[in-house]
C-alpha cells in the first residue's frame, strides 16, 4: 500500500515503522545467529565457556560428524523430507482451496453445514490410538512414505477457514455473476478468477503447510521405524531421545559411547532450518508479486 | 444415448471381471474352492514336516547404531531356527527413544509382536506392562518348551517376574549384581597427588575432601549427576558417611523409589520420608551450595560421562556391573578411577530391569518361547544377536570380539550389546575385557548373593491412579532436591504432596501383598 | 433428446437404474459363490466362499471353526436393499431421498467389507497367511461404482453442482482423518485390559477422568492453560495487526522483503531447537546471560526460579508466532482497496484515523475468525512450549504445567491409553462448549462473521 499521506507526518511514520521493524527483525535473527555460532564452537569450549556470539575455539567437528561420517542417513532424510514437503504441499494446495471456495460462496446451499463439518474437526480429537489403528490397519501406511504425507498434516480446519475468509473478502460476488453471464462454468471461474486473485493467501497457506511438513517429527515417531524413511526432524529428535533413553541405562557395560554432544545437536538444528531459509526468498518473490496484484480494480 | 453407453460399459466391465475370476487362479496345486479336505492334505500325525512354519516378530531396542545389517543377522538366525524349531524369525530393532511409544501403539493396535524386551522404566517396563495386563502368561509354555531357560536362570530369579503364580517374563541372564561406584578422572587426581587417597577411599567425607581440592584448583564443578539430577540417591542404597556403613535396602521392584524395606525386617516404609533419605538430601544440598555440584544437573541432557568427556566435570556416582573401569574409560575418553562403595544383591529391581516377554498381541506364543529358549542356551544365537555375523560385523581375536579391520562404531552395520539378550554369559566379551571376563562376572554374581525377598513380585494394576499422581509429584520435586538446587526448604512440601497423592495407599497395598506372599513361603 | 434432464421423476426412464440392479445382483453372486478368503493350513492353500461365512462351517476336520459373520450378512442385506430401492426408485416423491438411501447402502456395504478385511485373520485363527480374494474386491468395486452412479444422478438432476464435487476430496479427507477416529473416544470410558482387547474391555464410566480432577493441581493446570491462552490471543491479535500494518506501510520494497523474511524465521525453527536456544541464553553453567552478562557470582538459576517464566514463555511464544500472525493480517490488509484510503486522505483524515476507521473494521472478519478458532482451542496448549522450553524442570511446574503437559507426564510411567483419551475428550468437550457459546455471542452482534 503506497502512502496516501504526504509530508512530515509521513516521514515520522516511516521512521517509526522502520525502527520498530528493524528491532523486531534483529530480535528474530539474533538467537538464530547464536545457534549457528554454537554449532561451530568446539564442544569443550561450549560446555565450559558457555554459549556465546564470539566462540573462543572454533571447530567444524559437528558438521564433519554429520556430513562425513553420517552422510548417508542425513542426506537420505533430507531427500525424504523434501519429497514429502513438496508433494504434501502441492496436494494440499490443490484440495484445500477447492474445499474453501464453495464455502465462501453465499449461494452455495450446503455452505453452513459443511462449514460446521470442517470447523468441528478443529475442536474434537479422537486421540492418538484410534488414528494409529486406522492408518495402520485400514490403510496400511506403516513404514511407507504415505505415512509422512497423509495423517494429520495434509489439511486442517484452520487453513480452510482462513482461505474461506480471504476468498469472501477479496473476491467480489459481482465478478462471479459477470463471469456466469458470460457463460463460464464453475471450474472456469475457479481457474480464471479465484486462483489468480488469491495468490497472497495461497502463498501464506502454502507456507504454513510446508512448514508443518518440514518440521514434523510426530508422524515419523508413530509410523516409521525403518531408518531409511526417517525425516530430518525425526532423525534429530531420535538422536536427542536416544541420548536420554540410553543414558538412563547406567548398568550397561558396553553402551555405545557415540552420543552426539551439544554442538552436534546445534548443527543438526542449523541444517534442519537452512533449506527453508534458503528457499524462502524465492517463495517470497511470488508472495510480493501477489501483493502487488491483489486488490486491484473494482 | 449417454445413459445407454454408460450402462453397457458397466455391464461389460463386470462380466469381464467375472470371467477373469471364473477362470483358473489355482496356481497352488492343492488349491480347492471349498475348504474341506480334498486333494493333497496329509494325515495329521503331528510330524514337524506337516506343521506350517511358525513366524514370529521379535522386537528389541537398537542401541543407537545403524541397523542396516539386520537382514544378514536375521538370515543367519533363520538358518538355525528354521531347521531346529520350525520357526521363521523376523527381527525388528526400534530406536531406544521411540521404544515406549512404539510398544504402546502396537499393543493398542494389536499388531503382531511375539517377543519383546522390556525397558527399565516407562511405558515399556515390566512394571507398567504387567499393571496394564499387556503381557501373556508363559508359565505353561516355559514348562513345556523352556527347560533351558529354567536351568540357566534358576527358579528364584524366575520368581521375580512371576506375579500371582503366573510368569510373565524372563529376566535376561546377565551380571545381575551391581555395585555403586564413584568414578573420578585419573589424570586430575594424579595432578593433585590424590590418586592414592582416591584409590583407598573409605568414606564420603574423604570424597568431599577430594571434591574441595578439585574445585579449588580447576574452574569446574567437580561433581555431576546423571540424568534428571540424580547424584547421590541411587535406588536401593543409602549412601553416607563411611562406605562400610552404607546400607542397601529392598525396593521390591518399585521404580519410583517410593517403597522400601530393610533387610531383616518385613515392614514397608516410604523411603522419601526416611531419615536416611533426608540426610542424603542435606548432604547434597550442602555440596551444591559449596559449588561442588554441576549447576545444570537438573536440566542438562548430558550424562555424567559426556560431561567428563567434555571437561565440564570431574566425577560422578553410578551403578555399574563388573568391568566398570574399562567401560567408563571408553565412555568418558579419559581414564577413570572407580572406587566401589557397596554391592547390591540380586533383587527384584535388578531382575525386572531387562526382561523378555511375550506381549498380548502375539499370535505364536509357543514359537516365541521356543526361540527364547534358544536365546538362553545357544551360543551362536547369543553372539549373532549381540555382535552380528562373525567376520561380517565383528571378528574374534584372542578370545574377545572386536570390530573388523577398517570398521568402527559408525561404519559397522550391526552392533548391539551383550546384556540385552537371553544369556550374556554365552556372548564373547567385547574388546577391553579379558577373555575370561564372563567367568569373573559369574563369580561376582555368586558372591553378591540374592535378596531374601527375591521372588516377591508386586501386582500394581489396582494402583494406577495413585502411581500416576505420585509420579507427578516426584517429577516436580525430586530432580531439584536430589541435585541440591532446590534446597531443603521444599522437602516438607514434597512429603505432604506425596501423601495427598496417595503414597500411603501405595505402601499399604505393597505391604498387604507382601504379607500374603510371605505367608505362603 | 438433449443431455439435460428435467427435475421431474417421470422424465427419468426406468432403465436408468437397471445398471444398479444388475451390478448388485452380480455382486451378490460373486460374494456368495466366488472365493473371498484364502488361507494356508498345514502347508496347503485353501479358499472359502461367502456362503461359508454366512452359514458357518467347520473346516480342517474341526480345527478351524468359521462362525457366521454378521458382516457378510450385513453386506448381503445392504445389496438386497440396494436392489429394492433401485426397483422402487421411480416411486420416490423426491429424487433426493432415493439417492441418499442408495448412498447409505453403498457406504454400509463398503464399510462392512473393510471391517471384515480387518477381522479376517482373527476369524480363521490357527490358519496362516490369511488373505482376502477377488470375491471381495469385486464387491468393493461394485460399491464404489454404486456411489459414483448415485452422485451422477444427483448431478445430472442439478441437485448437486460442480461445487459439491469440489468440496468432496477435502471432506473425504476430513472424514477419514478426523471423524473416523472420533469413534475412538469410547476408549475414554473403558478400563483397557489387553487380554480382553480394546473392544472387550469393561466400561468404567468416568473413572478415567478422575486423575485430571482429584489432584490438587487440577486447578493450577486449568488456570495456567486458560490464562496463557488468553494472553496469547490478545497479544497475538494486537501485535499481529500492528506489525501487519507497519509491514504494509514500509515504503521500500527491499526493506519490506527483508523484514518479512526476518520475522518469519523463528516460525521456521522447531520448538525443540527453540528450547535449546533459550537454554543457550539461560543455563547456569553455560548460558549467555549468566556467563557473559551477569558474570560470576551474580548468576540466576533461571530454571529453578518461578517468577521469570510467565514472561519468558510469553516472550518466546510471541517471538515465534509474530511472523505468522502479521503475515496473515498483511494479506488481508493488502486486499483492502486503496481508493478508500485516498478518499479518506482527501477528507483530511490523519493516518491514525485511517487505521481506526478503515483498516480495522475491514479486518474484522479475519480477526473474528482467528479469535474464534483460538478460543475453541483454549484448553489446548503448545506442548513444546510448556514442556521443552522449561527443560522439563519440576520446580517450575506451578507456572508451566498445562493440561497437555500434565497428561503427558502422567502417562510417562504407565501409558494408560484410556486416561489419555479421557484427557483428550475433556479438552475437546470443553473447547466445543466454549466455541458454541462464543459463536453465539458473535452472531448476536455481527451475523456475517460468525463461524456458522
Amino acid at each position: 500500500m503506497e502512502s496516501s499521506v504526504k509530508g512530515k507526518s509521513e516521514i515520522t511514520f516511516q521512521i517509526i515503522c522502520n525502527v520498530v521493524m528493524i528491532f523486531l527483525s534483529l530480535a528474530a535473527i539474533l538467537p538464530f545467529i547464536l545457534l549457528f555460532m554454537s554449532s561451530i564452537t568446539d564442544e569443550k569450549a561450549l560446555l565450559v565457556d558457555g554459549y556465546s556470539f564470539f566462540p573462543r575455539i572454533f571447530s567444524t567437528y559437528a558438521y564433519e560428524y554429520l556430513f562425513v561420517t553420517n552422510r548417508s542417513s542425513i542426506l537420505r532424510s533430507y531427500g525424504t523430507t523434501l519429497f514429502v514437503t513438496v508433494v504434501g504441499t502441492a496436494l494440499s494446495l490443490l484440495i484445500a482451496p477447492m474445499l474453501a471456495w464453495p464455502l465462501s460462496r453465499k449461494d452455495y446451499p450446503r455452505r453452513k453445514i459443511i462449514s460446521f463439518f470442517v470447523f468441528f474437526t478443529m475442536l474434537f480429537n479422537g486421540g492418538l490410538v484410534p488414528n494409529y489403528i486406522m492408518w495402520t490397519q485400514i490403510f496400511n501406511v506403516k513404514n511407507t512414505i504415505a505415512a509422512l504425507i497423509f495423517p494429520t498434516l495434509l489439511m486442517n480446519g484452520f487453513i480452510i477457514m482462513l482461505l474461506r475468509t480471504n476468498f469472501s473478502q477479496n473476491i467480489h460476488p459481482a465478478f462471479i455473476e459477470a463471469a456466469k453471464i458470460d457463460g463460464a462454468g464453475e471450474i472456469k471461474i475457479y481457474q480464471t478468477i479465484v486462483m489468480p486473485l488469491s495468490r497472497p493467501i495461497m502463498a501464506t497457506v502454502g507456507l504454513m503447510i510446508a512448514l508443518g511438513y518440514w518440521n514434523d517429527w510426530q508422524n515419523g515417531l508413530y509410523y516409521i521405524t525403518d531408518s531409511k524413511l526417517y525425516s530430518l526432524q525425526q532423525l534429530l529428535n531420535n538422536i536427542l531421545k536416544n541420548i536420554q533413553a540410553l543414558a538412563s541405562l547406567s548398568t550397561s557395560v558396553t553402551v555405545v559411547s557415540d552420543m552426539p554432544g551439544t554442538g552436534i545437536r546445534m548443527a543438526m538444528a542449523v541444517i534442519g532450518v537452512l533449506p527453508i531459509i534458503a528457499l524462502y526468498p524465492f517463495f517470497q518473490n511470488y508472495f510480493i508479486k501477489g501483493i502487488a496484484l491483489g486488490g486491484v480494480k473494482e | 444415448m449417454v445413459k445407454g453407453r454408460y450402462l453397457a460399459l458397466l455391464l461389460v466391465v463386470c462380466m469381464g471381471l467375472s470371467m477373469i475370476s471364473g477362470c483358473g487362479n489355482s496356481e497352488e496345486p492343492a488349491s480347492n474352492s471349498v475348504g474341506d479336505s480334498v486333494g493333497t492334505e496329509k494325515p495329521d500325525d503331528g510330524s514337524l514336516d506337516d506343521e506350517d512354519m511358525a513366524e514370529i516378530n521379535v522386537m528389541y531396542i537398537s542401541m543407537g547404531n545403524a541397523t542396516t545389517g539386520l537382514q544378514d543377522v536375521e538370515d543367519a538366525i533363520n538358518e538355525i531356527t528354521e531347521t531346529e524349531i520350525n520357526t521363521h524369525v523376523n527381527l525388528e530393532m526400534v530406536e531406544a527413544g521411540s521404544y515406549d511409544q512404539q510398544v504402546s501403539l502396537r499393543l493398542a493396535g494389536n499388531e503382531k509382536t511375539d517377543l519383546m524386551v522390556t525397558f527399565p522404566e516407562g511405558a515399556s517396563s515390566f512394571a507398567s506392562m504387567t499393571a496394564l495386563n499387556q503381557l501373556y502368561p508363559i508359565t505353561d509354555l516355559l514348562d513345556e518348551y523352556g527347560s533351558g531357560i529354567i536351568n540357566t536362570v534358576g527358579q528364584d530369579v524366575l520368581n521375580a517376574t512371576t506375579i500371582n503364580g503366573e510368569t510373565y517374563a524372563v529376566t535376561t541372564w546377565r551380571s545381575l549384581v551391581t555395585s555403586v561406584y564413584i568414578c573420578m578422572r585419573t589424570d586430575m587426581l594424579e595432578e593433585q597427588g590424590l590418586l592414592e587417597k582416591a584409590q583407598s577411599m573409605t568414606s564420603f567425607d574423604e570424597y568431599e575432601e577430594i571434591l574441595e581440592v578439585i574445585k579449588n584448583n580447576y574452574s569446574m564443578a567437580p561433581m555431576a549427576g546423571s540424568i534428571n539430577g540424580v547424584t547421590l540417591q541411587l535406588a536401593g542404597t543409602n549412601l553416607l558417611g563411611d562406605f562400610a556403613d552404607c546400607e542397601v535396602y529392598e525396593t521390591h521392584g518399585d521404580t519410583l523409589r517410593l517403597v522400601a524395606m530393610d533387610y531383616g525386617t518385613t515392614e514397608m516404609y516410604n523411603h522419601y520420608a526416611s531419615e536416611e533419605y533426608k540426610a542424603m538430601l542435606e548432604k547434597v544440598t550442602e555440596w551444591y551450595e559449596k559449588g561442588y555440584v554441576y549447576k545444570d544437573s537438573m536440566t542438562t541432557e548430558d550424562s555424567g560421562e559426556t560431561l567428563v568427556k567434555n571437561n565440564a566435570t570431574f566425577s560422578f556416582i553410578q551403578n555399574s556391573e563388573i568391568g566398570v573401569e574399562t567401560a567408563k574409560a571408553a565412555a568418558c575418553g579419559y581414564d577413570m578411577t572407580c572406587v566401589k562403595v557397596i554391592t547390591m544383591p540380586i533383587d527384584t529391581l535388578s531382575c525386572t530391569k531387562f526382561t523378555w516377554a511375550v506381549p498380548t498381541s502375539a499370535t505364536e506364543p509357543e514359537a516365541a518361547v521356543k526361540f527364547l529358549n534358544l536365546m538362553y542356551t545357544d551360543e551362536r544365537i547369543a553372539n549373532l544377536l549381540s555382535w552380528g555375523v562373525e567376520d561380517l560385523h565383528y571378528q574374534v581375536v584372542d578370545g574377545v570380539a572386536t570390530y573388523i579391520e577398517g570398521q568402527d562404531v559408525s561404519s559397522c552395520e550391526y552392533h548391539s550389546s551383550d546384556f540385552l539378550f537371553g544369556n550374556q554369559f554365552l556372548v564373547k566379551p567385547w574388546e577391553g575385557q579379558s577373555a575370561d571376563f564372563r567367568d569373573q562376572a559369574m563369580a561376582e554374581m555368586e558372591s553378591g548373593g540374592k535378596s531374601e525377598f527375591l521372588g516377591f513380585s508386586m501386582d500394581t494394576s489396582t494402583l494406577t491412579n495413585e502411581l500416576t499422581a505420585v509420579n507427578n509429584v516426584i517429577q516436580e520435586y525430586r530432580p531439584g532436591l536430589e541435585c541440591g538446587a532446590s534446597g531443603m526448604g521444599v522437602y516438607e512440601e514434597f512429603l505432604e504432596k506425596l501423601e495427598t497423592a496417595g503414597a500411603s495407599k501405595v505402601i499399604d497395598e505393597y505391604q498387604r501383598q507382601f504379607d500374603e506372599w510371605k505367608a505362603q513361603q | 433428446m438433449g443431455t439435460s434432464k428435467g427435475k421431474s421423476l417421470l422424465s427419468v426412464p426406468e432403465k436408468l437404474l437397471i445398471d444398479v440392479i444388475a451390478l448388485s445382483i452380480i455382486s451378490i453372486l460373486c460374494l456368495l459363490f466366488l472365493p473371498i478368503a484364502s488361507y494356508t493350513y498345514k502347508k496347503t492353500k485353501y479358499t472359502l466362499n461367502g456362503l461359508k461365512f454366512i452359514t458357518g462351517t467347520t473346516i480342517q476336520q474341526g480345527s478351524i471353526q468359521v462362525t457366521p459373520s454378521w458382516l457378510i450378512i450385513a453386506v448381503i442385506i445392504a445389496l438386497f436393499l440396494t436392489i429394492l430401492i433401485a426397483v422402487v426408485f421411480p416411486k420416490f416423491k423426491r429424487l433426493r431421498t432415493g439417492c441418499v438411501l442408495l448412498l447409505i447402502t453403498g457406504m454400509v456395504q463398503i464399510g462392512c467389507i473393510i471391517i471384515f478385511n480387518m477381522q479376517l485373520e482373527n476369524m480363521l485363527d490357527p490358519a496362516k497367511k490369511v488373505e482376502s480374494m477377488y470375491g471381495i474386491t469385486i464387491s468393493i468395486i461394485q460399491g464404489v461404482l454404486l456411489v459414483i452412479r448415485t452422485l451422477h444422478i444427483l448431478y445430472v438432476n442439478k441437485i448437486i453442482t460442480i461445487l459439491d464435487f469440489m468440496v468432496l476430496p477435502g471432506c473425504i479427507y476430513f472424514l477419514i482423518n478426523n471423524y473416523f477416529p472420533l469413534t475412538g473416544l469410547f476408549l475414554a470410558f473403558k478400563k483397557i485390559d489387553f487380554t480382553k482387547g480394546l473392544l472387550g474391555s469393561d466400561w468404567v464410566g468416568l473413572d478415567n477422568f478422575k486423575y485430571l480432577f482429584t489432584t490438587k493441581d487440577a486447578f493450577i493446570i486449568t488456570r495456567n492453560t486458560i490464562l496463557y491462552n488468553v494472553v496469547f490471543i490478545i497479544l497475538g491479535t494486537v501485535l499481529g495487526i500492528t506489525v501487519g500494518i507497519f509491514l504494509s506501510e514500509v515504503f521500500s520494497k527491499k526493506l519490506k522483503k527483508l523484514y518479512q523474511t526476518s520475522i518469519l524465521l523463528p516460525q521456521l525453527i522447531s520448538i525443540i531447537i527453540i528450547a535449546y536456544i533459550v537454554y543457550a541464553f539461560l543455563s547456569n553453567e553455560a548460558g549467555l546471560i549468566n556467563k557473559s552478562i551477569l558474570g560470576e557470582g551474580n548468576e540466576i538459576n533461571f530454571y529453578n526460579t518461578k517468577i521469570f517464566w510467565p514472561f519468558i514463555l510469553i516472550i518466546v511464544n510471541t517471538w515465534k508466532g509474530l511472523g505468522y500472525n502479521s503475515i496473515i493480517y498483511l494479506s488481508a490488509i493488502v486486499g483492502i482497496d486503496r481508493t478508500l484510503y485516498e478518499a479518506a486522505y482527501v477528507d483530511g483524515a490523519s493516518r491514525l484515523k485511517q487505521i481506526i476507521h478503515i483498516t480495522i473494521p475491514l479486518l474484522k472478519p479475519t480477526i473474528v475468525t482467528l479469535t474464534l478458532m483460538s478460543v475453541g482451542r483454549i484448553f489446548y496448549s503448545d506442548f513444546g512450549l510448556f514442556y521443552q522450553v522449561p527443560m522439563d524442570s519440576g520446580t517450575l511446574y506451578a507456572v508451566t504445567q498445562t493440561i497437555d503437559t500434565y497428561v503427558y507426564r502422567s502417562l510417562l510411567q504407565i501409558n494408560n491409553i484410556s486416561m489419555a483419551s479421557a484427557a483428550s475428550a475433556y479438552q475437546s468437550i470443553v473447547g466445543f462448549i466454549i466455541v458454541i457459546v462464543a459463536n453465539g455471542i458473535v452472531r448476536k452482534f455481527d451475523k456475517e462473521n460468525a463461524m456458522f
